[in-house]
């Protein structure tokens, strides 16, 4: 994905025929649109293309498609005002997801701090699979400069998201669960409500965490240690060659088992399984065999954010910044021929 | 000070105060660093800050990272060196401002054989640990009252594990169950093993609970009451558990048989049906059918049991028997046909 656009990017879409771009919008005009506007975001994600700046503005963009003869004043309403359905775009991204069997859901955030620690943050929820990504969410947080709430809003913004993807995910896919939701940022694994949220939905996760963290009680034989508030990494050490081992995290009910896995020398994940067995039977081993299944799940991080440039772009709306991030989305599905269309069934 | 992947806030938060903190700060942050650090693989710089602990003068902090720093010394080898930090960590330990430790170094006792001074050890942190530390106070009656019925104590032994269940934490309370419904079983008590059996069940312990179900279909099943034991069994078997899955799959088989197998497999079949748990309907035909049984579903006209069927195949190709000697096949003509419907 790093080397999706730039220069590839260009290239592709710039055939010399203009073929790529007009596929483009035919496909945008599939998902929903009207042709005028799938033409004109075909324009704008062209141009967009041939912005070389790893940072770039809407003005910027403009520039590179005046000779596409689309005024900068169209490519703003298409993101400011234009009635296009980001709903249309999502489903047709994830129903893509589906259709090539994702493993997993990626949780991606870019955190864009200033000086006063006010901030545009970024969350992207990005389906992956064998040696394939595709983002299915987006979120942008903007936060005033207080610093204890700022956890609230993103693990708000986090759980929107995630809901979200459950209605859409349950109309598509009925009856079978989400994927687990994986992530590379320590954030989101620290964050003991986010988890409880997460664990209350029933959604599997595997979220990494620094290794100093303390706030993890282990379920305990009588003959181990008994100090309270050891940090995961003496709960569970690092050997040569990592270590083999999982923990599981004292709960009062097993149904909202979390274990702990080695993840780096660092660094250690914080799992939570779910098993589908009937009511009334003993759940025994297999939520500790689930989780380790979903330890050893190898899926990418893809790194989503920065590989379609979203977080460089500079406008000054968030919903700008979010329709701009899912056309980059959906383009980036497309020049991979995963995109596709309304009619096609996911297995 | 350190390398590779990025500094955590506590640990900043640590080599800041280990750095700037008056001496009690910097001893409790040398032992934090150091068994983290120790615990992350780097051995030398953990090892470091432990022995920088453990020489110190904090009561609190010195023996915590004497006993750190012996068990990490013994883990690499080095138990000369180990064993005088154990003796440091004794020597310097107290049941109010390091209870762990001495805990720590009474089960020590007990593997080594000193039984006698285990009990003492235990004894006298019963009578010092302070209240607030109840739940410590519950892993040494526990442990205490291991040694009592190891002795053949048993009264003694009963009251220190009620003691254990009554404080306990989450992790304690199911061996503490256990241990007495093992106890009150061999004090020929059913009832109350019983209770003790059924309260493990219901806490789900990944090995406790399949351990206590069994005993308690056993019960159950001498008691004459086959239905509840089969029910029982059945949560063992799907527990996955390696030693009392296995155990409690062959204690089914001939229980069913001799049931109506029709009713109460079909009833399993069908509750788990209801409830939309389709793998799992296909693991109780699977578990509890013999290949015979299979082929009488595949027969069955009603529907669902055909979707039941194709997960079971799926699970377990070979339970279907393929040799025409079938009673069921000479039956039923040919035995794929149902199958495939």
């Amino acid at each position: 994905m790093s080397q999706l656009l730039g220069d590839q990017l260009s290239a592709a879409i710039f055939e010399p025929d203009g073929r790529a771009r007009t596929r483009f919008a035919e496909a945008m005009a599939d998902i929903g649109n009207r042709h005028d506007r799938a033409e004109l975001m075909g324009s704008y994600v062209a141009a967009v293309a041939a912005c070389h700046h790893t940072s770039f503005r809407l003005l910027d963009v403009a520039d590179c498609a005046v000779w596409m003869s689309a005024p900068a004043d169209s490519f703003r309403n298409l993101l400011d005002r234009a009635r296009w359905s980001v709903h249309d775009v999502r489903r047709a991204l994830l129903r893509s997801a589906l259709l090539a069997g994702m493993l997993a859901i990626c949780l991606e955030i870019h955190i864009n701090a200033r000086a006063d620690g006010s901030g545009r943050d970024l969350i992207a929820l990005v389906a992956v699979g064998a040696g394939w990504s595709i983002p299915i969410g987006w979120a942008y947080v903007e936060h005033p400069p207080v610093v204890p709430g700022v956890v609230d809003v993103l693990r708000g913004a986090v759980v929107n998201l995630i809901e979200e993807l459950a209605v859409e995910w349950e109309s598509l896919a009925p009856g079978v669960p989400l994927p687990p939701l994986l992530s590379a940022d320590d954030c989101f694994g620290e964050d003991q409500r986010l988890r409880a949220e997460l664990a209350a939905r029933s959604i599997e996760y595997a979220l990494p965490v620094p290794a100093e963290f303390d706030e993890a009680e282990p379920v305990a034989h009588p003959y181990e240690r008994t100090e309270h508030g050891r940090t995961l990494a003496e709960l569970l050490p690092w050997g040569p060659g990592g270590s083999p081992l999982l923990l599981e995290l004292e709960r009062s009910d097993r149904r909202e088992a979390e274990f702990v896995a080695p993840f780096s020398p660092r660094r250690r994940l914080l799992i939570h399984p779910e098993v589908d067995l009937p009511a009334g039977a003993l759940l025994g081993h297999r939520p500790g065999e689930r989780a380790r299944d979903l330890a050893d799940l190898r899926a990418p991080i893809p790194g989503t954010i920065e590989s379609l440039r979203v977080s460089g772009f500079q406008h000054a709306s968030g919903q700008g910044v979010m329709r701009h991030a899912w056309l980059m989305s959906i383009l980036s599905v497309f020049l991979r021929g995963r995109l596709v269309s309304e009619g096609t069934r996911p297995c | 000070m350190l390398t590779g992947e990025p500094i955590g806030p506590r640990e900043a938060m640590w080599s800041d105060a280990l750095r700037n903190g008056s001496a009690s700060d910097r001893a409790d942050a040398a032992l934090r660093l150091g068994r983290m650090l120790w615990g992350c693989g780097e051995a030398t710089v953990g090892e470091e800050l432990l022995r920088m602990a453990a020489d110190g003068c904090d009561q609190q902090v010195v023996p915590r990272a004497a006993l750190a720093l012996a068990e990490a010394l013994t883990a690499d080898g080095r138990g000369e060196e180990g064993a005088e930090y154990l003796s440091r960590a004794a020597a310097t330990a107290d049941a109010r401002l390091s209870p762990d430790v001495i805990l720590a170094l009474g089960s020590r006792c007990a593997a080594m054989g000193q039984v006698d001074l285990a009990v003492a050890v235990y004894r006298d942190f019963l009578r010092e640990v302070a209240v607030s530390d109840s739940e410590l106070a519950a892993v040494a009656s526990y442990r205490l009252a291991d040694i009592y019925r190891e002795r053949n104590e048993l009264e003694e032994a009963k009251n220190l594990f009620i003691r254990a269940f009554r404080d306990g934490s989450m992790s304690l309370k199911p061996h503490a169950a256990v241990a007495l419904g093992d106890l009150m079983l061999e004090q020929d008590c059913p009832y109350a093993a019983e209770k003790f059996y059924r309260w493990v069940l219901k806490a789900d312990h990944a090995d406790l609970a399949p351990k206590a179900g069994y005993q308690l279909a056993v019960m159950h099943r001498e008691a004459g009451d086959q239905v509840e034991a089969v029910r029982i069994l059945r949560a063992v078997a799907l527990s996955g558990h390696p030693l009392y899955g296995p155990m409690a799959e062959e204690e089914l088989v001939p229980m069913i048989e001799e049931l109506d197998v029709s009713t109460t497999v079909d009833g399993m079949v069908d509750e788990a049906l209801g409830g939309g748990q389709l793998q799992f309907a296909a693991e109780v035909v699977r578990s509890h059918c013999a290949a015979s049984r299979l082929y009488a579903y595949a027969h069955r006209p009603v529907p669902p049991h055909s979707g039941v069927l194709l997960v079971a195949i799926t699970l377990a190709p070979s339970a279907i028997p393929q040799t025409p000697q079938s009673p069921l096949q000479l039956e039923t003509g040919d035995p794929q046909h149902g199958l495939r419907a």
